[in-house]
């Protein structure tokens, strides 16, 4: 209530000031504001606040998200229906894929085995299906960072035309069509009509619980276990040599850089789609390395299957492509010089955050018996 | 109980020093009218043009977003409409006129608007995107968060059928012309990096000022030149650019476009309810 009423002071002081040569009207703008801002925003948070708390609770190891998880919290229902949707071939134009198809939980929401995926009319798309965990800690979306809020992201594959190839308005039509949504929005929202905000609110809460933080590596940084003398020498390695980039508790800095792959013919310029500046050109998102064990192929375009391969790649088939990382090029040879038994302790130390917790979280999957009851 | 709550605080603030006398009104309702044209006919969509560079043309969509609307007052001094209340989409096939109500009494001189969506508005959560803000609306990039400001498609047999010329982004825009050509002209300037910005503004002087008051509703007419899109500070040629969406060429189609608005007429109608469009 207080927070609430702190919200509308503020936005009172700054329509006041907004309008402060223009005393006469202050009295309907504060009266129409009321009534614009009490609307549908009210009535989600009312809902929220009605229930006991959030499900989402940040872990005590990780950093604040990014997302306003207190602004818009994971109910019961919400999640519920989040996932429903998440699972639901509805999306897609044809209703012949979900969101499910290409982000599979026990490979912590890669597509397993696809460098690229399949979309709609088995279209191949260019890039590699990034894994979904710990979103809410992520600023920027997709592997140029092209969505920038973590609500507006799944709009992005359900219009793709490689992807689900299909409109937001024809997917919230339909569902407002389904008999069954409009049970789940009418419990997780109070109300039976499906509009775009609590459509895309739904399936964030869902993306909100996909919480990686129970591996080895999370234990070991605890305190809660320790690490072999392998498991350390990897650590230690890779904090030398892959660091900034992989730096942190999700091992990586957000940042987008080229990490010389060799061209292909699809030519992907990356982050320079997004900003249009010749500077980005072939460079694209670093990626966490939690479950890594589990989320090949690798790299944008899925080009290596294996997590050897990667190294190898760093130790030697790098190329001095427009715009690589200077962290690549200090010294005559491009790449970072990786012995064999280095590579291996690498991949020995990568097994500590694999978390199976999350990758077997039955609450994560869905379960037809419980849901078609 | 929430709302009433909060009505109550919002009126010990809003009304401390008034009476709880019936407020009389102090504001009304202005019309603007976007009447879209080519050169000096009204724009009939799927009609042919020529361009001022000799091509033929149809348009079949026409949708522009106008937001941030701003009033001079009599006293020079500016008057901005309710900005959750001041975005709304043009579009040539579903209406062309806006509606501005609560716009306090005054005679206005000078008549300012955005096209397009704000940088600020542009990076708000979803719950800020609602009525023509909602991505479903379709004038929206899913893939790069951001409104598209105009939009503006049709056929031309200047744009050839095969070998498009495209300069938009590779990023998975479907190009399939059929002597189609497609402006989808937007970018608010970047929500971490600072990227392309094709927010516009226009001034437009009203000669004999607007008047809103408890008889009058000024229904301001625009003239919005679609002709224009072509040339001004740059020539936009279909044989050479019939796909213009995310690219640096984009900024030179929003500086011709804005120069399309230019102040035509108004004429005062007395306030009604609910008030439609009756020309």
């Amino acid at each position: 209530m207080t927070i609430c009423i702190m919200k509308h002071l503020s936005k009172i002081v700054r329509t006041v000031i907004d309008n402060y040569l223009n005393t006469r009207s202050l009295r309907l703008l504060v009266f129409s504001l009321t009534v614009v801002s009490c609307g549908n925003d009210e009535k989600i948070e009312a809902k929220k606040s009605a229930e006991s708390g959030n499900l989402f609770v940040a872990p005590s190891h990780f950093p604040k998200p990014v997302y306003d998880t207190d602004k818009f919290p994971v109910t019961k229902e919400g999640f519920a229906l989040g996932k429903m949707l998440f699972f639901d071939d509805i999306l897609s134009a044809d209703s012949t894929i979900s969101c499910g198809a290409c982000h599979q939980q026990p490979f912590a929401f890669t597509h397993h085995l696809h460098d690229v995926s399949h979309g709609i009319k088995d279209r191949l798309g260019t890039r590699n299906a990034p894994s979904l965990q710990n979103m809410v800690w992520q600023k920027e979306f997709m592997w140029d960072g092209g969505v920038h809020n973590l609500d507006l992201q799944p709009i992005a594959p359900i219009e793709n035309p490689v992807e689900m190839d299909n409109k937001l308005s024809k997917v919230i039509q339909k569902l407002n069509n389904t008999l069954r949504y409009k049970a789940m929005f009418k419990s997780a929202f109070d109300t039976e009509e499906i509009t775009t905000e609590r459509f895309l609110n739904a399936l964030t809460q869902y993306v909100t619980m996909l919480v990686s933080s129970k591996s080895k590596y999370d234990n070991y940084l605890q305190g809660k276990a320790s690490l072999s003398s392998d498991e350390l020498k990897g650590l230690q390695i890779l904090q030398t040599k892959c660091s900034p980039c992989h730096s942190g508790v999700f091992f990586t800095d957000n940042s987008f850089r080229n990490n010389g792959l060799p061209a292909t013919q699809a030519d992907d310029k990356g982050r320079y789609d997004i900003t249009q500046k010749e500077e980005d050109k072939y460079k694209f998102k670093v990626p966490s390395l939690r479950n890594i064990m589990k989320t090949g192929p690798y790299m944008h375009d899925g080009r290596f299957s294996t997590i050897l391969k990667v190294l190898n790649h760093y130790d030697n088939d790098m190329k001095a492509t427009q715009n690589i990382d200077t962290l690549f090029t200090k010294t005559s040879k491009t790449g970072i010089e990786l012995s064999e038994e280095e590579k291996a302790k690498i991949i020995i130390f990568f097994q500590t955050l694999t978390d199976n917790s999350f990758l077997s979280d039955t609450s994560l999957a869905l379960n037809f018996n419980k849901t078609f009851r | 109980m929430r709302i009433l709550l909060i009505s109550v605080s919002l009126y010990l603030i809003s009304c401390g020093n008034d009476h709880a006398d019936a407020p009389k009104a102090t504001t009304g309702q202005i019309k603007i009218n976007f009447d879209n044209v080519v050169g000096s006919s009204q724009l009939v969509l799927d009609k042919e043009y020529t361009n001022s560079h000799g091509e033929k043309y149809k348009v079949d969509i026409l949708k522009y977003y106008i937001s941030n609307i701003c009033l001079k007052k009599a006293d020079g001094l500016w008057y901005t409409h309710l900005q959750d209340s001041s975005y709304f989409l043009i579009d040539e096939s579903h209406g062309t006129y806006v509606n501005l109500n609560n716009v306090p009494f005054d005679t206005y001189s000078e008549l300012k608007f955005t096209v397009g969506v704000d940088s600020l508005r542009s990076t708000m959560d979803a719950s800020k995107r609602k009525g023509v803000l909602d991505p479903a609306e379709g004038m929206y990039w899913s893939w790069n968060s951001g409104y598209i400001f105009l939009m503006m498609e049709g056929t031309s047999p200047s744009v050839s059928v095969s070998g498009v010329h495209t300069t938009s982004g590779s990023h998975h825009q479907r190009v399939e012309s059929e002597g189609r050509y497609r402006f989808h002209i937007g970018g608010f300037g970047g929500y971490s990096s600072k990227t392309i910005n094709n927010l516009r503004s226009t001034t437009l002087a009203m000669p004999n000022g607007a008047t809103v008051s408890g008889t009058n509703t000024p229904s301001i007419h625009l003239i919005v030149d679609v002709a224009k899109v072509f040339y001004g500070t740059h020539d936009v040629k279909l044989a050479t650019n019939s796909v213009v969406m995310f690219n640096e060429f984009s900024a030179n189609v929003a500086n011709n476009y804005i120069k399309m608005f230019t102040f035509d007429h108004l004429h005062n109608e007395t306030p009604v309810k609910n008030s439609s469009h009756s020309h």
